[in-house]
């Protein structure tokens, strides 16, 4: 781990235990106020954006070891809608908002929209249904990515309905977002385009996925070593450490597959089948281990005071945003088959 | 921390650097020494490509050794090999951009894969002078094929557990046992031959690598016909074969260290070029797809699902290579490449028969033969269920 990742890593143990979590999913609670403004006084919404907005200029190379650091503590994720996506919108499109983004004073968020649930017209007029978006307390920004383009929409046009969607992932703002005759702040390149603020957004999530499969990882291993049965640790029984053997392949291969994938994107050498690819499995290989956990972990790995569900909420949620595994398999093999 | 490197430029690139430093290092970087190469290569095999090997055993074989006879002579044979060995001293970066390039050409086997990328660079860390001077040309251009002397009956994922022992006797060794599976026996003139000089069947301790000449007096070679019907492994006898002490490779009773040593080498560049060669297969598949007009639904998610899978294994390839060019890869790591690996090579083949169907199922040879041939993965150089005590083992510390 990096330097910096090193010290955010400190940083969020102290801002983010996980009890506090575990309770603000119980009561459907938000960030409270002064955490978020400490975290934003950290830097974080300014990760990706100019530094003469304020921000660090970071690369995507840079920040996704940042992100699994924040995927590991449960940030919440639309902090990193807002430093990854909707920060890196406003300031491609030079946009007057950008630094009350960076510097924490507009809230906002973001979300994907997949094919299918909405577009944006020829006269650039926008319309979506039931979209996820995840939101910070009192967002007013909220950016979008299609595979085909990025938006920025103000979430006061009166064409915006917001419901909210706790069903799966508790204190994370996530919303389902409906729009009318919306025309967005500011219009960018989809990631099937190259379009850069879009990638570099996939790719910090896909990296809090690979950091959140880490934690899970250890936490396993941890509980394999310590819990005993039949008068011996479940490490003596190869039916559990063959499924920790295959969690950590994949976390493996999820680690590598990110890291390739930030490295090609800064060297400008990528084509969307790749990322395409990646939406599908890093999602999948980040709940498949999540899975395995729960099993490996038995009865405690089910409670809600364990808090695997945690993470299991989070992966789930990420996934069904993206469009579910059936749609993101066939989106990659469109893809492929577009340009293989 | 973050809002220091805010408002401290010099202290946010030192960060910046830093996080590169520990970013890159996990994926392979081609440089412009490895473009080059890839633009010679592609003009190279353009004009000399053989097209795709015969489909009979032993005309593929003939057909094979010329090719990488052909490859050597014109000098893309050991391209990480030192110069002085009668390579190019290039980056291991320049053997992944060779395994592309096959890959686009109609043969993308090399014949002495196991000489040129297991035993070529065990011999340069652990062999002396005159085994080096003696064993490494042979390996270059195919005139001398090795094959793996390690499995035994009672010796299969358990290299503890090799019986066949071997006696010094003056300045030989005299050799008496039975290995099994050994691939390409009939074909080779070296075997690298793991022995017991000591200890128990069952200890480590007490193995020695013997460099053993296939063609000496006391060796019988008994071909198993495999699923698919090919004479690709065999029993091999040793019946008091006798084989020069100058031959023992890093020292008697070392062999368990050498076995480790050349498992460190047999992954890397293996995997990615097999990553590759079945990206190629996906690709002849999205081919017949698009001939029959079109995918569904369905077929368009299980063409994804793999493509994505051969990228992740590309991925992993690329990220062993890193490690093994760096000398950071860690012990065990590339069981993560050879598990995933046989994952991804049985889903394909069985995705492509569900999408293909009957008629491509039951009458065509190429994609039924690599069908039944992708059920060998998960069990050759060490069964999947190894591979996992290995990372367990290994990766995760747990004994």
């Amino acid at each position: 781990m990096s330097e910096l990742a090193a010290a955010f890593h400190q940083a969020l143990g102290e801002l983010l235990p996980f009890s506090e979590a575990l309770d603000r999913a119980r009561d459907h609670r938000s960030l409270s106020a002064q955490v978020r403004a400490e975290i934003v006084g950290m830097g974080w919404n300014g990760l990706m954006a100019p530094e003469e907005a304020g921000g660090l200029g970071l690369g995507v190379g840079e920040v996704i070891d940042l992100c699994a650091v924040a995927g590991e503590h449960l940030l919440p994720v639309a902090l990193l809608d807002e430093s990854l996506l909707l920060a890196p919108a406003l300031a491609a499109a030079g946009h007057s908002g950008l630094e009350g983004v960076v510097a924490g004073e507009v809230a906002g968020g973001g979300g994907y929209v997949t094919e299918g649930s909405g577009d944006v017209d020829a006269g650039g007029v926008l319309a979506v249904s039931g979209v996820g978006v995840r939101l910070s307390p009192g967002a007013r920004l909220a950016a979008l990515c299609h595979p085909r383009w990025t938006a920025v929409i103000s979430l006061e046009d009166p064409g915006v309905r917001l419901e909210r969607a706790d069903a799966l992932d508790r204190a994370q703002g996530v919303h389902t977002l409906s729009a009318a005759g919306v025309r967005p702040e500011v219009m960018l390149d989809g990631w099937t385009d190259g379009g850069a603020v879009a990638t570099g957004w996939l790719a910090g999530l896909l990296a809090d996925l690979v950091g959140g499969a880490e934690r899970i990882m250890a936490l396993s291993v941890s509980h394999a070593r310590s819990r005993e049965q039949f008068g011996r640790p479940l490490t003596r029984f190869q039916a559990v450490t063959h499924l920790l053997a295959e969690m950590k392949a994949r976390l493996e291969l999820m680690r590598s597959a990110v890291a390739r994938l930030a490295f090609v994107m800064d060297e400008g050498s990528w084509d969307p089948a790749f990322l395409a690819g990646l939406l599908w499995s890093v999602p999948a290989f980040a709940r498949e281990v999540c899975e395995s956990a729960i099993q490996v972990h038995g009865g405690i790995g089910f409670t809600w005071e364990y808090g695997l569900h945690l993470y299991y909420r989070r992966i789930l949620s990420v996934q069904s945003m993206l469009g579910g595994a059936l749609n993101t398999a066939a989106q990659a093999g469109r893809a492929y088959m577009d340009t293989g | 921390m973050l809002a220091a490197l805010a408002v401290r430029p010099d202290v946010a690139v030192c960060a910046v650097i830093e996080v590169v430093l520990q970013t890159f290092p996990e994926t392979l970087a081609v440089g412009p020494a490895e473009e080059d190469l890839r633009i010679e290569l592609r003009a190279w095999i353009t004009d000399n490509d053989p097209g795709p090997p015969p489909a009979e055993y032993g005309a593929r074989i003939e057909a094979l050794t010329r090719w990488q006879a052909a490859l050597c002579e014109a000098g893309f044979m050991g391209l990480s090999w030192p110069v002085q060995y009668g390579g190019r001293g290039m980056s291991l970066a320049a053997e992944a951009v060779l395994a592309e390039e096959l890959a686009r050409s109609g043969a993308a086997e090399l014949i002495n894969r196991l000489a040129l990328y297991t035993w070529g660079p065990t011999l340069m860390d652990m062999g002396d002078p005159s085994q080096l001077r003696r064993f490494l040309p042979g390996m270059l251009d195919a005139s001398e094929l090795w094959c793996q002397g390690f499995s035994e009956p009672d010796a299969g994922s358990d290299l503890a557990g090799v019986r066949t022992r071997a006696e010094v006797d003056g300045d030989e060794l005299v050799v008496t046992g039975q290995k099994v599976w050994t691939s390409r026996a009939e074909l080779s003139t070296w075997n690298a031959l793991l022995v017991r000089t000591g200890g128990e069947p069952g200890q480590h301790r007490g193995l020695t690598l013997l460099i053993t000449d296939m063609k000496s007096d006391g060796i019988t070679i008994r071909p198993l016909p495999q699923m698919l019907g090919e004479p690709h492994f065999s029993e091999v006898f040793f019946d008091e074969v006798r084989v020069p002490v100058g031959n023992v490779l890093g020292g008697i009773n070392e062999g368990w260290r050498v076995s480790m040593k050349a498992m460190g080498y047999e992954r890397g560049i293996f995997v990615l070029e097999r990553s590759i060669r079945l990206r190629r297969r996906l690709s002849e598949l999205a081919g017949r797809v698009r001939e029959s007009g079109g995918a569904d639904r369905a077929a368009l998610a299980g063409i994804g699902r793999i493509h994505a899978s051969l990228e992740m294994l590309t991925a992993q390839a690329y990220r062993t290579l890193a490690h093994q060019q760096a000398g950071t890869l860690l012990p065990g790591a590339t069981s993560v490449d050879k598990l995933y690996l046989a994952e991804v090579y049985q889903d394909l083949f069985a995705t492509a028969a569900e999408i293909l169907g009957p008629e491509v199922t039951l009458a065509d040879d190429g994609w039924t033969h690599d069908l039944l041939e992708s059920r060998a993965v998960s069990i050759y150089s060490g069964t999947s269920e190894i591979q996992k005590n290995i990372i367990v083992g290994r990766l995760l510390g747990i004994r």
